[in-house]
């Protein structure tokens, strides 16, 4: 293994919740327009999908908005780090966030 | 999504000159600034080892020369595809097996930067040399966003040149901050690669340089209103592919037939100019009766890569995807794989390479053993041919011309036949393996650049005369040789009772007595229940080499027959023995079970050998043709039945 792939490899070691608060939901669970903060991901979620969509801009502490969904309710698509991307439901459904209220 | 026709050969490295890459996300606009650089003398090839193609040109400034590599788009150096572990091995210093470029451009959409700053960050831990090129620039202030480069090139510490696409003077920024490698900045500490402090460098470097955020592009919010619409986006996107296939029809047949009438006016000159009576035969029958027959078809193709080209530069595409993946999700596909079977549309060659987008090696072979499914360009002539025997011109359906929904139907056919093998490949694949997300970025619309659109539709024109001018000119000179063979002589044929001054009935007796009719008449078995007699039969057999070869076969058969009047010799043509004999050859069953035949059958040597390539074993290429060759023969044998139960 070179360094840069140890480095990149080794992140996102303390950025998975075991047991969401109550306050804590799937990102999937959000109504259309409505913004959260990302606060981490599910501990079932597989390390190399955790760190792709972390270089997709979905770091927690980001704030994400669920913008729209497709005509079957799936995929989704999120506004992120100033940018539209399109996820399914069962990715986003294991990425948690805490919304405002 | 790029559309490139594939490149032969490898490509001829130049090692004496500097070699930089550029790197950066896909829709970042690495295609536009390569175009920009290095003109339209990019050469393509190989990777050593693997087949993730290879884009390579030669760009120059004030007498120097550089090579620009053109790097797959990549979001990350922490790689999950064939893809992208190609460039995370070229820019990683450690990785001995590649060289190492001089120096690394990374191109960073402006409108984007909270997230590209993230690549930028692992870029400059590998500490190569690496200059920033800020692309949409001009984007982001229609936007009313902001950012002071100069700032942003001291918060980075790096050289940050700014370009507007189709702008010379940011390409030549680039070549002269390629010329002066040797002075490029190197920041002192690397970014953190920690979450939480990378989005702190990430946020600081992006204050440092005064970062307005782009409005959200409130142009692009109304539109996808409409177009993502759960009501209104579906009945648009069905509309669109509808349209999509009535100007094929409408849009095309007025400049194909001021082709036809051409080359109608080249066959008279060759019946009168030529004396020779075989050399006539072959210039009138197999050069224009049957090359003729297929370059009729090149405004079809032409504006079927325009509205490709069209759709790819609006930034539909991406919204064609959106809406299907659902619809993809049912066959266990992803949206990755819509974009990869859409690109088959165009052919299944470039539809085959975009499987390498995809992470997970059983829904690559799926989707390889799919792509020949989706309706490629080479199907088009033979569908324009054999749907015109079907209905006439002014049929109409309803308000819809009766021949564009015959096509429309014959790619749904197509699609849906792909998305079902794909689901049966999963199945059969096995349910192992990690599943990898699924992401796709919404581009804002986007005028397309009248360039990008002409670039694309001039490459696969000349792709598409190649063809013609290689595999479907060699076999059609072989099919005229098996047509005129074995020669008859005078007394021969009045033996058999043909006046040989008879010329119509010469050629007929000399083409119904050929090698190739023998060759036709021995498959009869095989085909004889869809319908085919010998002379389809030799048609089908030499479209395994290209499919448009079955054009040019029938159109040399046609002109043999008929010299007066090629062009209704197939309506009029009728069986000569059997059952059928004396009833018309190509009545509705018939021709829907050609129709049919071609939705399936695996006729195309260039995707074989591409499915070998990519799949390092020429097995999945034996299944994918056993398997389609089986398909088209029921499929064809249950239309006719079908047809015939019906009428």
């Amino acid at each position: 293994m070179t360094m840069v792939s140890e480095v990149l490899s080794a992140r996102c070691i303390n950025c998975r919740i075991t047991r969401p608060t109550g306050t804590q939901v799937p990102l999937s669970t959000l109504k259309a327009g409505v913004k959260a903060v990302l606060v981490g991901f599910d501990d079932s979620l597989d390390a190399p999908t955790t760190r792709r969509l972390m270089d997709l801009g979905f770091l927690p502490g980001r704030c994400v908005e669920l913008v729209r969904k497709a005509p079957m309710r799936d995929p989704l698509m999120f506004r992120v780090c100033d940018y539209e991307l399109v996820l399914r439901g069962a990715q986003a459904g294991k990425i948690l966030v805490q919304t405002e209220a | 999504m790029t559309l490139r026709h594939p490149g032969s050969g490898a490509v001829q490295l130049t090692p004496q000159l500097e070699r930089f890459a550029l790197v950066g996300s896909p829709n970042a606009g690495k295609t536009t600034l390569f175009n920009g650089l290095t003109g339209l003398r990019a050469k393509t090839g190989n990777y050593p080892g693997v087949t993730v193609s290879r884009y390579e040109g030669v760009t120059r400034f004030s007498g120097h020369e550089l090579l620009i590599e053109d790097l797959p788009g990549t979001y990350s150096l922490d790689p999950i595809s064939p893809d992208e572990s190609i460039v995370s091995g070229i820019i990683d210093p450690e990785v001995a097996e590649h060289d190492q470029p001089r120096g690394l451009i990374a191109l960073l959409d402006a409108t984007s930067l909270r997230r590209s700053l993230g690549l930028l960050a692992q870029l400059m831990t590998t500490r190569q040399p690496v200059a920033v090129v800020l692309t949409f620039t001009d984007e982001l202030a229609r936007r009313q966003g902001r950012v002071d480069v100069a700032a942003l090139s001291r918060a980075l510490g790096l050289r940050v040149i700014p370009v507007i696409s189709g702008r010379g003077d940011g390409v030549r920024a680039v070549q002269e901050a390629m010329v002066e490698v040797d002075s490029w900045p190197a920041p002192a500490i690397v970014p953190p690669s920690d979450h939480d402090e990378l989005r702190g460098w990430v946020d600081s470097v992006l204050a440092a340089a005064g970062y307005q955020v782009p409005e959200i592009d409130s142009r692009t919010r109304r539109i996808d209103g409409l177009l993502l619409h759960p009501v209104s986006g579906t009945l648009i996107f069905l509309a669109v592919m509808y349209a999509f296939f009535q100007i094929i029809f409408t849009v095309a047949a007025p400049m194909q037939d001021q082709v036809e009438a051409f080359f109608g006016w080249l066959g008279g000159l060759a019946s009168e100019g030529i004396t020779i009576g075989w050399l006539s035969s072959f210039v009138s029958d197999a050069l224009l009766g049957g090359l003729g027959g297929v370059l009729v078809f090149l405004p079809q193709i032409m504006l079927l890569f325009v509205m490709i080209a069209l759709m790819e530069g609006t930034g539909y595409m991406s919204r064609a995807a959106f809406l299907m993946d659902r619809v993809m999700a049912r066959a266990g596909l992803e949206g990755r794989a819509f974009v990869a079977l859409l690109s088959s549309l165009a052919c299944a060659i470039p539809g085959i390479m975009a499987t390498r987008s995809l992470p997970s090696a059983k829904d690559r072979i799926a989707t390889i053993m799919a792509a020949p499914l989706m309706t490629c360009s080479a199907r088009l002539p033979v569908y324009v041919m054999l749907i015109a025997l079907l209905v006439s011109p002014d049929a109409k359906l309803g308000p819809f011309g009766a021949q564009g929904t015959v096509m429309f139907g014959l790619y749904l056919l197509g699609a849906v036949s792909a998305m079902s093998a794909a689901w049966v490949f999963k199945r059969i694949g096995g349910r192992s393996g990690i599943a990898l997300p699924f992401y796709m970025e919404m581009p804002s619309y986007r005028l397309p650049s009248l360039r990008t659109v002409a670039l694309t539709v001039w490459e696969s024109s000349k792709a598409f005369l190649r063809k013609v001018t290689s595999i479907i000119m060699i076999t059609t000179i072989v099919m005229w040789a098996l047509l005129n063979l074995p020669l008859h002589s005078d007394a021969d044929m009045l033996a058999a009772g043909v006046d040989p001054t008879d010329e119509v009935a010469a050629s007929a007796y000399v083409i119904d007595n050929s090698l190739a009719a023998s060759v036709g008449n021995a498959v009869e078995p095989v085909f004889e229940p869809l319908g085919f007699d010998w002379r389809i039969n030799i048609g089908v057999l030499s479209s395994l080499a290209a499919r448009e070869v079955f054009v040019a076969t029938l159109g040399q058969v046609a002109a043999a027959q008929n010299p007066d009047n090629p062009g209704s010799a197939l309506q009029t043509m009728t069986v000569d023995s059997g059952a059928r004999a004396g009833e018309k050859l190509f009545d509705t069953a018939t021709v829907i079970a050609l129709l049919v035949f071609f939705v399936y059958a695996m006729q195309c040597m260039s995707t074989l050998g591409v499915i070998r390539r990519e799949t390092g074993t020429w097995r999945w290429s034996l299944i994918a043709f056993g398997y389609l060759s089986v398909l088209a023969w029921v499929m064809a044998f249950a239309a006719r039945s079908l047809t015939l139960a019906l009428l």
